[in-house]
């Protein structure tokens, strides 16, 4: 008896500790962003461009890339991933469907250094040479190779859900007559469509918070983002190359704001698809 | 029993005496080269220590030095008399270097002038044409805030002048010549003595960076070496600082293409 109450008290204990370092994190950058606060107001941080010879540290270029390369390499990835999940489901039994599954699950636990670099080194020439980017170091690198990033994750996400619809109800509609491509279409998709938005957000957070491939593979200039093949840098890689300086300069807090406004962004979605997750019937 | 006291309190002795077994160095990219050879040729002569060189820059040098999280800090730029204050730091100039100006071995560019560097930096000349080249637009490379070689070349080159806002980053001097080897249209900057065949070295005003012109200062986009300690160096710090002031040291810096101070 005292044994099991020891017990539940060291679980209760775990459990606020570990939440109260969760909630330390947003209040941590909080603080020692007020610096940088009391220079460049909320709007100015948010809106204006970065200029620290001119007193303004603004991070709307960074924002504006990084939603930009997170929402291209989401829908890239996202249909790609509808692609997989209908041959994976649909060749379940046999080694195609095996194989592309096993594929992608040990693709899932790839480090993005590796993807990174197999962009540097396969990608990179090729959109120089091809394409109207002269270096080939663009948005569009970026958000091809974080297409890859988070594509195992949607995928297994999708098949998950696409796996939980009962199987009845799939011998329901191919008993009809119903085709593959409308029992996936028109059955199987409107029914977990839910569980899919949420799985689509998961991959949207994945990408917007990737540092690596963007510090790589994007040039990280400082101008906007004016066509899919200039270069311009994000909020996380912007983090990247700032985190080895001066404590002290004005700059240096940027990158408390610019990680704050990633964890905005991660939160809200977050919120987002658990809604969705949980409102599935 | 008195005599295992005294082979304990001697053990112990020897023990407090005994040196730190590891040196770490940090810093600018540019010294990455020499201080690898010099460290192996320290271990070689001390197995038990272990000496490891990172980069990072040269701002990143001067701070963790400064910090005391490195033994040793090295920065291809001066130091700021508030550095030198705030953490008590001691530079030791190991190496003179020049800055190049760099771009693809297949341009057909061979000669700027000071002004038609400063401008094609500031965004002002955007075609290689403008400057005796082929028709293509020129892509700019600059260097992370961290770098040495950026803030001398930004102070020597470019008269503090602006750098365009379409100039792509690059982390370190390896990073720029991979960078600038790769594309054809390309114009960066590095530590002269980093450059190999890859790239092609520019002269500026018709001055080549050649030792001659550097050491007679016809050259003038140049800067010390430096490597730093906080305080006085000590032990295996003082080691490795005298090691590289001593003609073994400075011969490795010749070999590495850089200029020797001594």
């Amino acid at each position: 008896m005292i044994r099991e109450k020891c017990f539940n008290s060291v679980i209760k204990l775990t459990s606020i500790l570990f939440v109260s370092l969760m909630l330390m994190v947003p209040l941590i950058l909080f603080i020692y962003s007020i610096p940088l606060l009391n220079i460049n107001g909320i709007a100015t941080l948010l809106f204006s461009n970065w200029s620290p010879s001119s007193g303004k540290f603004g991070l709307s270029t960074f924002i504006q890339t990084t939603i930009i390369t997170g929402i291209g390499s989401t829908i890239i990835s996202s249909v790609i991933a509808f692609s997989l999940s209908y041959i994976i489901f649909f060749h379940k039994e046999n080694k195609t469907g095996k194989t592309l599954n096993n594929f992608i699950t040990a693709m899932a636990g790839v480090p993005t250094i590796v993807y990174s670099i197999a962009g540097m080194f396969f990608l990179v020439p090729f959109i120089a040479k091809y394409s109207p980017s002269p270096t080939g170091l663009c948005l569009l690198t970026v958000i091809l190779v974080l297409s890859f990033v988070i594509l195992p994750t949607i995928t297994i996400l999708i098949n998950q859900a696409l796996n939980n619809i009962p199987s009845s109800e799939i011998n329901a509609a191919l008993s009809l007559g119903a085709k593959k491509h409308q029992l996936f279409f028109k059955v199987m998709i409107p029914e977990t469509i839910k569980s899919i938005a949420a799985a689509i957000v998961i991959g949207f957070g994945r990408a917007t918070g990737d540092t690596l491939v963007a510090l790589v593979l994007s040039g990280n200039a400082l101008s906007k983002p004016s066509s899919l093949f200039s270069s311009s840098r994000n909020l996380t890689s912007h983090i990247a190359m700032l985190i080895p300086g001066e404590f002290d300069s004005v700059q240096y807090k940027t990158i408390f704001v610019s990680a704050g406004i990633l964890l905005v962004i991660t939160l809200v979605l977050s919120v987002i698809a658990y809604q969705l997750e949980k409102n599935r019937c | 029993m008195k005599q295992m006291l005294t082979l304990v309190i001697a053990l112990l002795l020897i023990g407090c005496g005994a040196q730190k077994k590891e040196l770490k160095i940090a810093g600018g990219t540019a010294h990455i080269g020499v201080m690898e050879k010099v460290a192996e040729k320290i271990m070689a002569k001390n197995p038990s220590l272990k000496i490891s060189v990172a980069g990072g820059g040269s701002g990143v040098g001067i701070k963790q030095v400064g910090e005391g999280i490195v033994d040793i800090g090295n920065s291809g730029r001066d130091l700021k008399p508030t550095e030198i204050e705030k953490y008590g730091l001691i530079p030791y100039k190991i190496a003179i270097d020049a800055i190049g100006v760099i771009v693809h071995p297949e341009s057909k560019v061979s000669n700027l002038t000071l002004a038609q560097v400063q401008d094609i930096y500031a965004g002002k000349v955007i075609n290689w044409n403008e400057v005796g080249g082929e028709d293509a637009p020129i892509t700019v490379y600059t260097r992370d805030p961290e770098s040495g070689t950026r803030a001398t070349f930004w102070k020597l080159a470019l008269k503090k002048g602006e750098i365009t806002e379409k100039a792509l980053f690059v982390k370190s001097n390896g990073d720029m010549k991979v960078n600038i080897a790769r594309d054809k249209n390309a114009i960066g900057f590095m530590s002269v003595g980093n450059t190999d065949s890859s790239v092609k070295t520019l002269a500026i005003d018709s001055i080549a960076p050649e030792t001659k012109n550097i050491q007679d200062g016809s050259y003038s986009i140049q800067r010390f070496l430096y490597s730093v300690t906080k305080g006085e160096p000590k032990g295996h710090v003082k080691t490795f600082i005298d090691a590289l002031l001593s003609s073994e040291g400075q011969a490795i810096v010749k070999e590495k293409n850089f200029i020797p101070v001594k």
